[in-house]
This record gives C-alpha cells, sequence and structure tokens, in this order.
C-alpha cells in the first residue's frame, strides 16, 4: 500500500464518502421550508457538515504525508468473524440453534492458533447445548433447537 | 422527609426478590466482562442488552446498571492483578495497585478498591436522591429549543473525552446522527435512506451498532494482540487492611468522592475524567509525593472512589434530563426507549417507582458486590487463565443470539456483520465509536426538537439564542468546544489518552 495513505487522509475520505451518500440519499427528499422542515432538510445539514468534516480530516493528512501513521490491516480474522455471524444467520432458522451455534463457535475459531477443529467442534456442540437451555427452554426463545432441514 | 419516602419506596422496589435477583445478576455479568480484558462496560451492555428486553422497565434498567458498576469493579480488580485495566477509568488505578499487588499487597489494593468504590456510590446515591427532583423540576421548563441546545452541549461534551482529533470526532457524531434518521420520517412517515429494505422502515436498531463496534469491533482488535497478553500472576494473603492503611485511605477516599460526584454530573466525563482527576489530586496534596507510583495505597483508594462516585452520578443527567452523559449512559438512554419509556424530566413524577428503584438498587448492588466480590476474587483471576480461544467464540455467538433475538430477524445480523466491519476500520483509522453512538441515540430527538422549535418560531433561528435557557446551554457548549480546540487543555486530553 502506498505510504502516502495515511489513516488521517483515509478517514477523511471515509467521511467524504458517507456524507456525499446521505447528501445523494437526502436530495430525494421534500427540504421543506425553514418553518417547516421537511424529511429531507435535517440529514442534508448533517451530512454536509460530515463532508465538511472529512475535507479538514483529509487534508489534515495530506498535509502530513509519508509522516503520518500508515495503515496496517489483516483482513484475514474479520474476514472470519464476520463468515461467523453470516453463517448463523443462515442457518439458525433451518438448522436450529444447536447446529447454528455450534458452526459460529467453530467458523470463528479459525480466526486464532493454534486451531484444533475436533476440539473446537466439541466445544461448539456443547456452547449450543448450553445457549439452547438458557435460550429456548429456559427464556423461550422462538427458535428450534433441532430445525426442519433435519426433517423435524 | 419527602427524600426519605421516596428513598423507601426505592429501597421497596430494589428489594422485591425478582429485582435483587436480576440486580446481582447483573453485577455479577458484569464482573466477569470486566474482569475479562478487551471487554469494557459499553461492550458488555450492548451484548447482553438484547437479554434485557423481556423483563420488566425497572427490572431491566437495575440489571443493566448492575453491568455498568459490575464492570467497574471487573475492571480494577485486573488493572491490580495484572496491570491490565479492564477499561479507561482504572487505567491510574494500575498505576500503583500492580505495584501493590507486586509487593505481595494485592488482597489490600483490592480490599482498598472495594471499601473506597462502596463507601463513594453510597454517598453519589444520596446525592443523587437530595438534587435529583430539583434538576428534574427545571428540566420541566424545557421547550422544543431548550432541548436542542442541551443535546448539542451533551453531544459536543461527548467529544471531550473521545480518541483522536476533534474534526474527527465531530464526523463520528455526525455520522451518527445521519444512521439514526435511516428509516421512516417520524412526522411525513417518508422513507429515508432505507435502499428498499422494508426491515428498515423502524431504524437501524442502536443495539446492533453498538455491537458491532464496541462488542466486535473490540474484540476482532483484542486477537491481533492475544499473543503478547501474558497473564502474571501476583500473590496475594492478606485481604484486610492494616490500621495504617484505613489511616492512610480515609482521606483520598473523601477527596475521590467529592471529585468525581461533581465531575460524574457533568456531561461528557463520568468516570474517566474523575479517576484521573482524584489521583492528580492526591499526588499533589501527598507528602511525601515519591510514594506515587509504588504502591501508594493513596493511588488507588482516591481513584477507585472518584470513578464509582462518578460512575454513579453520570446517571443524574439522564435520569432527570434525558441528556445521556457518555456512551454508556447513551445505552441505557436506548434501553429505555425501547421499554417505551420516556428518559426526560417527567420520569421521576411519571415512574418514580423506577427512577427510585435503580438509584435504591445501585446502593444495594454496590454492597452485594462488596460482600461477594473480595470472596470471589479467587473466581476471577482463575477465569482469567481461561484461554481467550475458548472465550471468543462464545461470545460471538452471545453477540449472534443477541442480536437475533432483538426482533426475530435475520436481517438484524447482516446489519451487525456490516457494523461490525465498520467497527474494525474505525478502530484500524483510530477513529472513537462512542460520539458516534451518542449521535445515533441522540439524532432522532435531535431532529425532532429542531423541526418543532423552528416550527414555533415560524423559521427563524434566533430561537436557540433568544430563549434564556437555549443561549446558556449553546454559550455552554461553545465554551466546552473552545476548551478542546485549546492547546493547554488539548494537551492534558493527550496525556490522559497516553495509556
Amino acid at each position: 500500500m502506498s505510504s502516502r495513505l495515511n489513516t488521517e487522509l483515509l478517514s477523511g475520505l471515509l467521511f467524504i464518502l458517507i456524507g456525499s451518500l446521505f447528501l445523494i440519499g437526502s436530495l430525494d427528499l421534500s427540504f421543506g421550508t425553514l418553518r417547516r422542515i421537511g424529511p429531507g432538510g435535517f440529514p442534508a445539514m448533517v451530512a454536509v457538515g460530515v463532508i465538511i468534516m472529512g475535507v479538514i480530516v483529509a487534508l489534515k493528512g495530506i498535509r502530513m504525508g509519508t509522516a503520518g501513521e500508515a495503515l496496517r490491516v489483516n483482513p484475514s480474522r474479520v474476514v472470519i468473524i464476520i463468515a461467523s455471524i453470516v453463517i448463523f444467520g443462515l442457518t439458525v432458522r433451518g438448522a436450529g440453534l444447536l447446529i447454528s451455534v455450534a458452526l459460529c463457535s467453530l467458523i470463528a475459531s479459525f480466526a486464532s492458533r493454534p486451531f484444533r477443529p475436533i476440539a473446537m467442534g466439541l466445544y461448539g456442540l456443547c456452547l449450543g447445548a448450553a445457549c439452547s437451555a438458557a435460550f429456548i427452554l429456559g427464556l423461550g426463545m422462538p427458535v428450534r433447537i433441532i430445525g426442519p432441514w433435519f426433517g423435524y | 422527609m419527602e427524600t426519605i419516602n421516596a428513598l423507601l419506596l426505592g429501597l421497596d422496589q430494589a428489594i422485591m426478590p425478582v429485582n435483587l435477583f436480576w440486580c446481582l445478576i447483573g453485577a455479577l455479568l458484569g464482573t466477569l466482562v470486566g474482569v475479562l480484558p478487551g471487554l469494557g462496560p459499553a461492550a458488555t451492555m450492548s451484548i447482553l442488552l438484547p437479554f434485557t428486553i423481556g423483563l420488566e422497565p425497572v427490572t431491566s434498567l437495575i440489571m443493566l446498571a448492575g453491568i455498568y458498576y459490575g464492570a467497574q469493579y471487573g475492571g480494577s480488580t485486573t488493572a491490580i492483578l495484572l496491570n491490565l485495566p479492564g477499561e479507561a477509568s482504572s487505567v491510574v488505578t494500575a498505576i500503583d495497585g500492580y505495584k501493590m499487588a507486586r509487593k505481595g499487597r494485592a488482597g489490600v489494593a483490592l480490599a482498598t478498591a472495594a471499601i473506597g468504590s462502596f463507601f463513594a456510590g453510597t454517598v453519589a446515591t444520596l446525592l443523587l436522591a437530595l438534587f435529583a427532583p430539583a434538576l428534574a423540576e427545571v428540566g420541566l421548563l424545557f421547550g422544543p429549543a431548550e432541548y436542542f441546545s442541551l443535546m448539542i452541549l451533551g453531544l459536543i461534551a461527548s467529544i471531550v473525552l473521545a480518541r483522536g482529533s476533534l474534526p474527527k470526532a465531530l464526523a463520528m457524531v455526525f455520522t451518527g446522527i445521519l444512521i439514526g434518521m435511516i428509516g421512516q420520517d417520524v412526522q411525513t412517515a417518508a422513507p429515508r435512506f432505507m435502499l428498499g429494505y422494508e426491515e428498515l422502515a423502524t431504524g437501524v436498531n442502536f443495539v446492533v451498532v453498538a455491537m458491532g463496534l464496541f462488542g466486535i469491533g473490540e474484540l476482532i482488535k483484542d486477537l491481533e494482540h492475544t499473543e503478547n497478553r501474558t497473564a502474571i500472576k501476583a500473590p496475594f494473603f492478606s485481604m484486610l487492611p492494616s490500621r495504617e492503611d484505613w489511616r492512610r485511605m480515609a482521606a483520598p477516599i473523601l477527596r475521590g468522592t467529592g471529585i468525581g460526584s461533581l465531575l460524574g454530573l457533568l456531561p461528557g466525563s463520568g468516570a474517566l475524567l474523575a479517576a484521573f482527576a482524584a489521583y492528580a489530586i492526591e499526588k499533589r496534596v501527598a507528602k511525601p509525593p515519591e510514594g506515587f507510583g509504588n504502591g501508594a495505597i493513596e493511588g488507588v483508594a482516591a481513584p477507585e472512589s472518584a470513578n464509582n462516585a462518578g460512575a454513579q452520578t453520570s446517571f443524574v443527567p439522564l435520569l432527570t434530563l434525558g441528556l445521556p452523559a457518555n456512551a454508556v449512559m447513551a445505552l441505557m438512554f436506548g434501553a429505555l426507549i425501547m421499554q417505551g419509556i420516556a428518559p426526560g424530566p417527567t420520569l421521576i413524577s411519571d415512574h418514580p417507582q423506577i427512577f427510585w428503584g435503580v438509584i435504591v438498587s445501585m446502593w444495594v448492588g454496590n454492597f452485594m458486590l462488596l460482600v461477594l466480590n473480595l470472596p470471589l476474587i479467587g473466581i476471577w483471576t482463575k477465569l482469567l487463565t481461561l484461554p481467550f480461544q475458548y472465550l471468543y467464540p462464545a461470545i460471538i455467538v452471545f453477540c449472534a443470539i443477541g442480536a437475533f433475538s432483538l426482533g426475530n430477524s435475520v436481517f438484524d445480523l447482516w446489519l451487525l456483520a456490516i457494523f461490525s466491519i465498520l467497527g474494525y476500520i474505525f478502530t484500524k483509522l483510530d477513529c472513537d465509536a462512542a460520539p458516534l453512538v451518542m449521535g445515533l441515540i441522540l439524532g432522532p430527538m435531535l431532529e425532532e426538537n429542531f423541526r418543532r422549535a423552528m416550527f414555533l418560531s415560524r423559521g427563524s433561528l434566533s430561537i436557540f439564542v433568544d430563549k434564556p435557557i437555549s443561549a446558556g446551554l449553546l454559550v455552554a457548549a461553545v465554551v466546552v468546544l473552545a476548551l478542546i480546540v485549546l492547546p493547554k487543555f488539548g494537551s492534558v486530553r493527550k496525556e490522559a489518552f497516553q495509556e
């Protein structure tokens, strides 16, 4: 990654992007009058605020140049953690809480070393059983323990 | 007399078995997560919030409050035993507390922290009971213009303690406000920024945002640092402070309580500033000051009393004016709204059992922690030896189940994933998430009051400066902003975040 892209510049650009997206979104809405402000008026004002702040932050980043802190990311862990949440979402209704929790926990455990698949798989099942007992039997969460995918 | 009756009403609520039970559970869960490094009170509360929604409003608030002060106890435990402040407000405790532990006086340090916290909690509870109703009466005079200005002050104040530069923190506040605008407009029912997703009509649930930004975001960051976390076991024998210890801790506890109670009241400061200020003052009055940094008991007693007092009194602006003073209070604010209760000056008169119940329960909860925690310290420290490898999958599972159970909707899980990514990006870019959450929670009310005020004034912005209370609040906001920008205070702020 280019060393000119320090954290200040990147966060400035991110804010400019966020502000612009919301500003574009609010253009479809009525701004109303000052007396009767429409649904678009306030968000548009705030979005302009984000853009202005983003420009200030980005300018600071450009001024710092290579002196600024360079960004270091290791996205593999993020991807794994996000995947574990997504898997939970995809399976919780169909497979039921037990399996869904076990999968979520197993996938999450990929993010640390050493990775022991069998131990972590068993641990996930225990976690799933504990969660099923606590949340479904205990707190009445409206999900199946073993879902319809298994013929129940 | 009136105060005593009110406190009795609160005691009535607080010692109801169901409330007592959830207070204990909250305090223990809070301590547990406070002990585990990496998750602060805001993260803990956002992870556990979904599970409190099924409870009665007063019970759920009691439990959430328990998580908050429990986390503080837990945080100071790890600060003393392992030099790992579980949260920001026990950073200064670690300086002398850990030194005490290294000298074999961990038990005394923990006892001092617990005693100081309990004393401070008691005093702060009494102060709350005495002054909150009066403040709420002031709040009753507030119209839309005053509320708008009050929230501006609250948002600006929340930036004081944010990491990173001022423009960044402001940008985060604004971003939070914008995220709060997603969903149907309250006044016109026009869909806003929904991108066609009907699930967004009621807005993005703040719990999902807080969970993603605080909980999972922090967790991913921790995963990157697990290698260099070594648990150093400090030996500790005697829990009981000696006569000399008692003599030395008395004055610092009193001073810490006073400073903490005052600073806690200010929006934006809360427990963190209180602990820093108390430590700095003790260092100044100590003679000889050399003992500081080498295991001075004063260096544990004062900040621990101050952060507990500050934590307690930071409930005042929330419960009387409806103004959350920091991110944790903002989560409380959100929890109240989810329970269908509007936080604000009418809370005391409309729901006295909630107001007084929560206040007295904080005292009861602190007492339970004092009695229970000291014997349980052995268990807490054992937990630390639990490998993080087993811990974090469980935390992620809790987040997933919690987010899902908010509305039994898988959609919330997709949102959780998105905000977790965003949380990771923000941490990497050194943008503090707390101002964003403040903006998210206050945003909708900010807009509503702005629009109502503008309607009342027939479109003239001067309403915000013509009304004396509103003008005063705005002046206060400008002063706070100036303080941040001024180089002298700025350097102090930087120093506080060195850790």
